[in-house]
């Protein structure tokens, strides 16, 4: 993705449309991260329109030496690591039945999905299957890089628990995966 | 494992996003509002610290105009003082601070040349003229305001009671002609001279006040006494260390609808650096509406299923209220019962509350039943402490209380990053209320 740099000053000024020009460009970036990190498509959608806000106010600090695609997406991984501590300050006073079984965290995958090949779309899938926890952990150590320390500031638990998240999904993932390989589903 | 990660990791990376997540204009729509709202308090917030701006300056120049005014008027009363012809006037430095000290002892005010309006340097000038003229050495009275009035001369006994005496009524101004009356008979005023013991005198041009009281227009003479109008002399007593309790209301700029009053309760202790300036430092417990929510997601609901039917919970959390600590430092320039005051103050989030909807439908019940509880929400979402910087102004109606209202502002955002709503807590808001002295230590301090 290139984006024009005029457009960038453009849309740090208030014009609407480079913003909107930029936004077009965005989207899908920032879309894929936040199903990635387990929205469904309208809370991603919203959660889009936050970070896209974030991106905008903050353009005048945006390092034309880095990409401009990692730098949006690092924007939009901190989004949803906020709102996702949000919710999880709700989630401490509420009791759920069952942290540690995957299904009421993401929908079952149906026949269709599981005649996909592996790709992105399927291995989202597979992950949203995770806790909510777990998932957060995997995305940002296993995909973005973040080491375990950094995840612990960013959720707010201690490294060895991060660890023990790694850990946890990757069994799961193997499992499942092995039973694709295995069943096809 | 690693080579999970490393497998997952390629996937996403040969991903490309835009054709499984193609732009539509409806989300651009959803972006607008917040873009546009997210500008206007942009510019919202550049406004205000304009007009904070402003003001701060204004007050201070307003103040320093007061001051450089004080300092004038005490300079020329000084002044005024030291060239004045009436003796008692005139003190030297080491006098001035021998009558301080005196006065203090005494607990008594020192009446000031103020006090008596026909003593400026000019009448007291004007009265050394008059003293010499020679109806003074033939034996008739002289009364000048000012100087110590024999009160015996008031009796009956006084030479200007008798029936032979002639008052002096000098000119005073075009508008008052002067005359010389004779008891007992008639006579024609004359607005050039005047008459005593069968002499006649030039007209004075100025008349002190204190002769006021002698132009009867009945002709008959009555002695008028040192005017009754004197100041009450009583010391002024001064605080010096006060401790006491303070509580406000509180109008926040910026809350959520229908919600803009917080309250504040504290104590606070002053303590006085000089007669006019004084510091106070207090503790606060202060509140603020806010309105915050958790978004709706699927790990708010909770969902069961049976062969039959169905349950649902569904949860929602509201932030309804913050409540602070804070520590106000302020130093407080006092006039009379008024004072200015200005400061900065620390504060601390202790506490959240916070209202928890529960929404429950079933299958037996489709209409949805909703009950609200108050709970302690956690303090996550928002900063822990802040800096304010205020200014205000009070009015002491009685010894022990005082009207205060207080502009407060706060330079940073409430909410901390990641956590924005569109109704954020206000940075600017207006305290309103009364300070209580419970304790002070006074001493007493003469006017000077």
């Amino acid at each position: 993705m290139n984006v024009d740099p005029l457009v960038l000053q453009a849309a740090h000024r208030g014009d609407r449309k480079a913003q909107y020009a930029l936004y077009r460009d965005c989207f899908p970036v920032l879309m894929a991260v936040c199903v990635r990190y387990g929205r469904d498509e309208q809370d991603a959608a919203a959660a889009v329109n936050n970070g896209f806000l974030k991106i905008l106010q903050n353009l005048d600090r945006y390092d034309p030496a880095a990409p401009f695609v990692a730098w949006i997406r690092r924007i939009m991984i901190n989004v949803v690591i906020d709102e996702f501590r949000r919710e999880k300050k709700w989630r401490s006073a509420t009791v759920f039945p069952d942290d540690t079984n995957p299904e009421p965290y993401g929908p079952p995958l149906d026949g269709n999905e599981a005649e996909q090949r592996l790709q992105a779309a399927y291995l989202e899938n597979l992950l949203r299957r995770l806790p909510p926890v777990t998932q957060k952990v995997f995305n940002l150590f296993a995909i973005d890089g973040f080491s375990h320390q950094e995840i612990g500031k960013l959720l707010q638990i201690s490294e060895g628990t991060s660890k023990w998240h790694v850990h946890e999904a990757r069994s799961r993932l193997q499992g499942w995966l092995a039973d694709y390989a295995r069943t096809g589903e | 494992m690693e080579n999970l990660d490393d497998f997952i990791r390629e996937q996403f990376e040969q991903d490309d996003p835009a054709g499984r997540f193609p732009f539509r204009e409806a989300y651009w729509e959803q972006a607008l509002p917040l873009i546009e709202v997210a500008g206007r308090k942009r510019r919202r917030a550049l406004w205000w610290w304009w007009l904070t701006g402003l003001l701060l300056l204004g007050g201070g120049w307003a103040g320093w105009q007061w001051s450089k005014q004080t300092a004038n008027q005490a300079e020329n009363r000084l002044q005024a003082r030291q060239e004045s012809s009436f003796p008692a006037d005139r003190q030297t430095p080491d006098q001035e601070a021998d009558l301080a000290r005196e006065e203090t002892a005494t607990g008594l005010n020192k009446p000031e040349p103020k006090d008596f309006p026909a003593m400026t340097s000019q009448t007291a000038a004007q009265q050394n003229a008059s003293a010499n003229l020679p109806h003074q050495a033939a034996g008739a009275p002289s009364w000048v305001s000012g100087s110590s009035f024999n009160k015996d001369k008031t009796t009956d006994s006084h030479p200007l009671n008798q029936p032979s005496a002639t008052v002096i009524i000098p000119a005073i101004a075009p508008s008052v002609p002067a005359a010389a009356y004779f008891p007992g008979k008639e006579s024609t005023p004359d607005t050039t001279h005047v008459m005593v013991n069968s002499v006649t005198w030039p007209a004075m041009t100025e008349l002190p006040t204190a002769f006021w009281p002698l132009t009867s227009p009945t002709g008959q003479f009555a002695p008028a006494r040192v005017p009754a109008k004197h100041p009450v002399i009583k010391p002024l007593r001064k605080p010096v260390f006060a401790f006491g309790l303070h509580l406000t209301g509180t109008a926040y700029h910026a809350a959520p609808q229908g919600r803009n009053w917080g309250t504040t309760l504290g104590i606070y202790t002053q303590y006085w650096l000089h007669p006019n300036w004084s510091l106070s430092a207090g503790l606060a417990w202060r509140s603020q509406p806010v309105e915050l929510s958790v978004p709706d997601t699927l790990a708010n609901v909770q969902q069961l299923y049976y062969r039959f039917g169905y349950e649902k919970n569904t949860f929602r959390e509201t932030d309804r209220q913050l409540q602070f600590i804070e520590l106000p430092v302020a130093l407080h320039r006092h006039y009379r019962a008024w004072q200015m005051e200005a400061g900065a103050g620390y504060g601390r989030l202790t506490g959240v509350r916070t209202v928890r909807t529960q929404t429950y439908t079933s299958s037996l019940t489709p209409t949805p039943e909703v009950t609200e509880k108050r709970i302690l929400g956690q303090l996550g979402p928002y900063r822990r402490s802040y800096t304010t910087f205020f200014a205000g102004l009070g009015w002491q109606p009685l010894p022990r209380v005082q009207l205060t209202i207080r502009g407060t502002y706060r330079p940073a955002a409430l909410i901390t990053p990641g956590n924005e709503t569109d109704k954020p807590p206000g940075a600017l808001w207006l305290d309103a209320g009364l300070r209580w002295h419970l304790f002070s230590h006074d001493r007493i301090r003469t006017k000077r």
